[in-house]
């Protein structure tokens, strides 16, 4: 409050000003002040830059920790709540410098220039990037360890790791084709930890080949692939339009109706705990067909 | 060589690349499969030939109405009009999928008349009013493009990829006709232009030479202006920005069939169809598929220097 009355204060002061400059500083004013305007939480916290981790960290029960986020970490809901440093892809590091932080995660290299700079400020950052369910247990680990939760770091990912092996090995494993994107399209290829989630979950990435992780295809790759399954994973995603594409009938998915369109993409990209629930929701559909 | 020759040749590989267009696909080389072939390299390749050759004809058209060889048919800004309505009917997300384009038609639309707007003073557009005015409309749409990239939660190369030129579009019925309703515009708007050339052959010697000799040059700038606009706003909406087919290719044009628009805007059309086929042959065989872009640029600036320099 005090701070937006002196705000005020001085963008009246600004007088000799024209009536267009004297327009642009009152709004940057007020931007300011709208930016400023949460209450800022005790220093020495975590920052969490990656919504994965910041659901990890609920997961572990260790949100009391938990001192700034992004705007993408929505999930769980009260991650919406915790004070924002800005978006995943912008970062602002002169917000998370105030918060006096001991420890910020981050991941690369989406956030390279905000690591650079919170490493050269003398801030501890460790970067997560798990591409595969092994790495994405040590990282748990990692992270447990770091906030002194190791009783309850054990506990989850042995939870974890039992849910994945309840997921029966199926006797032939259906090829499956996840659209991340219609224009153009984009799927998922090797070095994906997507294209784990497919495999545990009992299928095989029609693009496993491809050694990029969303590599984008044309529409006669995927034909010749002739998919079983077909998962779309975008917003765009709508079976009864997906069925009206020229050309794609010949698909076996398609002529078998296996196109899906209600796996919530959240849970197969945050490779958090939800990954789980990914490899769940994909084995189902693809045990029913 | 003689003209007849040069246009037979030009001819001849714009056949060759439509044929290797439609039998060259991921699975190598096969005609074979009707459906692929009705589908989807029939669409693929009309899209090509009208992409490459609209560029290059209003490129050829643009050069000799602003007597500017730096021109090409982005400089006048519509292109990042389109651009920004493909961005935000990606970044919005449209169900019907059909807004996409007609949103970046639309944005081509409306920056058309932003900057006709911005240039005309007193009633006057001039050829230097309108260069600034695209290139200043050009970099504001852009920012704009830029601030939705970055605010978006998108992957970043789904955009650029989007931006960089691909043909290859899912195609519903609704889309086709859409597609189709486009293409009788442009086919229109390509003769209409078509019939300026004797006018921007004289408004290129010397433009009040031009006045005295009965070219109305303010309403041919106007139209020129207009149409290319329009052919370009069009085309980016399908395909995305694919560059250097319309700086280069006109200036290929020239340097093979001499200045008269007559007959470079033809030939530009021919030569621009025929170096996006080849370019995007070349583009479909690589896995991951390029960018269209990233493909002219190879193909076309070798070519270029050759011809630049034994000529």
């Amino acid at each position: 409050m005090k701070r937006a009355n002196s705000s005020r204060l001085t963008a009246h002061g600004s007088g000799r000003l024209g009536a267009g400059r004297k327009l642009l500083a009152v709004s940057c004013l007020l931007w300011l002040c709208a930016c400023s305007r949460s209450p800022l939480p005790r220093p020495n916290g975590i920052v969490s830059l990656v919504p994965s981790v910041t659901e990890i960290i609920y997961a572990l029960g260790q949100e009391s920790q938990l001192t700034g986020n992004t705007t993408f970490c929505d999930y769980p809901e009260a991650a919406r709540h915790v004070y924002k440093v800005g978006d995943f892809s912008n970062p602002n590091v002169e917000r998370i410098l105030r918060l006096k932080p001991r420890l910020v995660f981050a991941t690369l290299p989406e956030q390279q220039t905000a690591v650079a700079w919170l490493k050269q400020l003398g801030i501890k950052v460790l970067i997560s990037r798990p591409n595969s369910f092994d790495s994405l247990f040590r990282e748990i680990r990692a992270i447990g360890a770091a906030l002194g939760a190791s009783a309850r770091t054990d506990s989850l990912v042995g939870s974890l790791q039992a849910r994945l092996a309840q997921i029966p090995a199926p006797k032939q494993r259906p090829s499956v084709y996840l659209e991340i994107s219609e224009q153009p399209l984009m799927t998922v290829g090797r070095s994906s930890f997507i294209n784990e989630i497919i495999e545990r979950a009992g299928g095989r990435n029609a693009f496993a080949d491809i050694d990029k992780e969303y590599p984008v295809v044309s529409q006669e790759q995927v034909i010749e692939r002739n998919p079983d399954v077909i998962f779309l994973l975008h917003p765009m995603r709508d079976r009864t339009e997906f069925g009206k594409r020229l050309g794609w009938r010949v698909i076996a998915a398609v002529r078998n109706g296996q196109v899906l369109d209600d796996v919530n993409p959240d849970i197969v990209f945050r490779s958090g705990p939800r990954v789980v629930d990914a490899v769940e929701a994909i084995a189902r559909r693809l045990y029913a067909q | 060589m003689r003209p007849a020759v040069r246009w037979l040749l030009l001819v001849i590989l714009l056949a060759l690349a439509a044929f290797l267009s439609l039998s060259i696909g991921p699975t190598g080389f096969s005609l074979n499969n009707a459906s692929v072939l009705a589908n989807l390299r029939l669409p693929h390749l009309l899209l090509g030939i009208a992409a490459g050759g609209v560029l290059a004809f209003s490129g050829t058209a643009l050069q000799g109405l602003l007597g500017n060889p730096l021109v090409d048919p982005y400089t006048l800004g519509v292109a990042n009009g389109a651009a920004l309505g493909t961005v935000i009917g990606v970044v919005l997300g449209s169900p019907a999928g059909i807004s996409t384009p007609l949103l970046a038609i639309a944005g081509a639309l409306v920056t058309l008349l932003a900057v006709y707007a911005i240039a005309r003073t007193s009633g006057k557009v001039t050829k230097t009013g309108l260069v600034l005015s695209g290139v200043i409309v050009g970099f504001f749409l852009s920012g704009l493009v830029m601030l939705l990239m970055v605010l978006s939660r998108k992957p970043l190369d789904q955009i650029i990829y989007l931006l960089m030129g691909n043909l290859d579009i899912v195609l519903t019925p609704t889309r086709l006709w859409l597609l189709i309703a486009c293409g009788v515009i442009v086919l229109g708007a390509l003769v209409w232009l078509y019939s300026f050339s004797r006018s921007l052959n004289i408004m290129a010697t010397n433009e009040e030479v031009a006045e005295t000799l009965g070219v109305n040059t303010q309403r041919t700038t106007r139209t020129v202006f207009a149409l290319s606009s329009l052919l370009v706003g069009i085309t980016v909406a399908f395909t995305g920005v694919i560059s250097f087919v319309g700086l280069i290719v006109p200036h290929l044009a020239r340097l093979i069939f001499g200045p008269d628009h007559a007959r470079t805007m033809p030939a530009a059309f021919l030569l621009g169809a025929v170096l996006l086929l080849f370019a995007d042959i070349l583009a479909r065989l690589t896995t991951p598929v390029l960018p269209l872009s990233v493909v002219t640029a190879f193909l076309g600036v070798p070519f270029f220097v050759y011809l630049f320099r034994t000529r």
